[in-house]
């Protein structure tokens, strides 16, 4: 399976805000992010045409909340190790101190969560080997 | 999503994000690396989800001591919107930071200017009584200046160690893993540790003291160069490699790695750190090492022996 092709973009900061106001009201109704959402927002990372250090900073900042939704989407222990991985930025070893198990449980976590956000993101579905 | 601990016949998706949570580990063994080479090589969609998982790996930037309940509020997202409508900052803005690479100067409301070093965290609390920075994480330049208000505000830097209190100035906080450093560039700066709050030592310009969770050490003349990084300028002087790489990965997105003999090489002289490419090239032609890259989200350094 080829990975999904990703639109071109025409008018980057207009699909900014747009997806920025699209991420506000999901927020707050609390639901899914949408695949749409998603997929403007991939755009967004891929669109290579507008290198304005404000822009590009507003894109990563959209994106980590994005992604801090996303990762809301998951079981307790995934978010939870996600969270002190990137938000706290505490090691590996610390996270599994407080969560009470192995290093190497952390990094099925913190896998686990990472997929999961780039299938969301990238619309991957079927496995590679099947 | 294939529910299953085996790697072998695991998603696309997995098995690059495997390779981005197991390479964010300090430690990388040569073993680790074949075969992550071996992986990147073996189908070409690899490296393409490879980047992909990295960038969004990387893009949450972490803060200390932050519960991250507050990070995606709808505040966040209104603040986000009001910059890219180009709205004056407020007076009170919680978490001020920079990303990989980004050095950003900031004018605040009383017109003191601070400069976040890379990857940096501050929050900025001024009230009627004090002008409080507080910095969560990483390097800042404080600028101030002379206060408007009928009776002049204190301007404080604290950290975790302790706090820089100005005497109108220009001075760097630095929060290091164990310890902080207090450069001060012009005027004075009294510091003061955490530990022993009634005990402060006031600097001189030139000079500079390292605080940790235990105490305030001796002050000690200012390296010149403390204030480069604000013109995005790295400055070494005989400084292992593996420091270097790590300043440098700092500003540079994607994962830079060394192995170990090459970390111990020297180096010594001025790196731009606007450029990493620019500041990799200069490290090669000063130095015996061989830089292999992998797409510009993985970077090996290696000696060559």
């Amino acid at each position: 399976m080829p990975l999904p092709e990703i639109p071109s973009l025409r008018e980057p900061r207009a699909y900014l805000l747009i997806t920025a106001n699209r991420l506000m009201i999901k927020l707050n109704r609390r639901h899914k992010v949408e695949e749409e959402t998603l997929l403007s927002m991939s755009a967004l990372i891929a669109d290579q045409s507008c290198r304005d250090v404000a822009h590009v900073a507003a894109i990563r900042q959209l994106l980590e909340r994005t992604l801090l939704m996303l990762i809301e989407e998951l079981d307790e222990r995934s978010r939870q190790a996600f969270m002190m991985a990137r938000v706290d930025g505490m090691t590996y070893a610390e996270i599994a101190q407080v969560m009470h198990v192995s290093e190497s449980r952390v990094k099925q976590y913190l896998v686990k969560a990472l997929a999961y956000c780039h299938q969301r993101f990238y619309r991957i579905k079927a496995d590679l080997h099947a | 999503m294939p529910k299953t601990a085996d790697s072998d016949i695991s998603s696309l998706s997995e098995q690059a994000a495997k390779w981005a949570i197991y390479l964010s580990d300090n430690q990388v063994s040569n073993e680790q690396r074949a075969d992550f080479e071996a992986w990147l090589a073996q189908d070409p969609r690899h490296p393409i989800a490879f980047e992909q998982v990295s960038n969004l790996w990387q893009s949450v930037i972490p803060r200390k001591r932050q519960s991250y309940a507050g990070i995606k509020s709808f505040v966040g997202i209104a603040l986000l919107l009001a910059r890219l409508y180009g709205l004056p900052l407020a007076e009170w803005l919680a978490d001020e930071r920079t990303g990989i690479g980004e050095v950003r100067r900031i004018t605040l409301a009383d017109g003191s200017r601070i400069t976040l070093n890379s990857d940096n965290a501050a929050d900025i609390a001024f009230d009627q009584q004090q002008r409080r920075i507080i910095l969560q994480r990483g390097r800042l330049l404080t600028e101030v200046a002379p206060d408007s208000m009928q009776t002049p505000r204190p301007f404080v830097v604290e950290n975790r160690d302790g706090q820089a209190k100005a005497l109108g100035t220009r001075y760097i906080v630095e929060q290091k893993r164990h310890d902080s450093i207090v450069n001060v560039i012009e005027s004075q700066v009294a510091v003061t540790s955490r530990a022993r709050p009634g005990e402060s030592i006031t600097l001189q310009a030139g000079q500079s003291i390292r605080l940790d969770s235990q105490r305030l050490h001796q002050p000690e003349a200012s390296t010149t160069f403390a204030a480069s990084w604000v013109d995005a300028r790295l400055v070494y002087q005989d400084a292992p490699l593996s420091q270097v790489i790590s300043d440098l990965a700092r500003y540079r997105e994607g994962f830079l790695k060394i192995n170990e003999e090459a970390g111990q090489l020297r180096f010594t002289g001025v790196l731009p750190a606007d450029n990493p490419e620019a500041a990799l090239s200069i490290l090669q032609n000063a130095l015996p090492i061989r830089i292999k890259q992998h797409s510009q989200w993985f970077v090996w350094i290696d000696s060559q022996s």
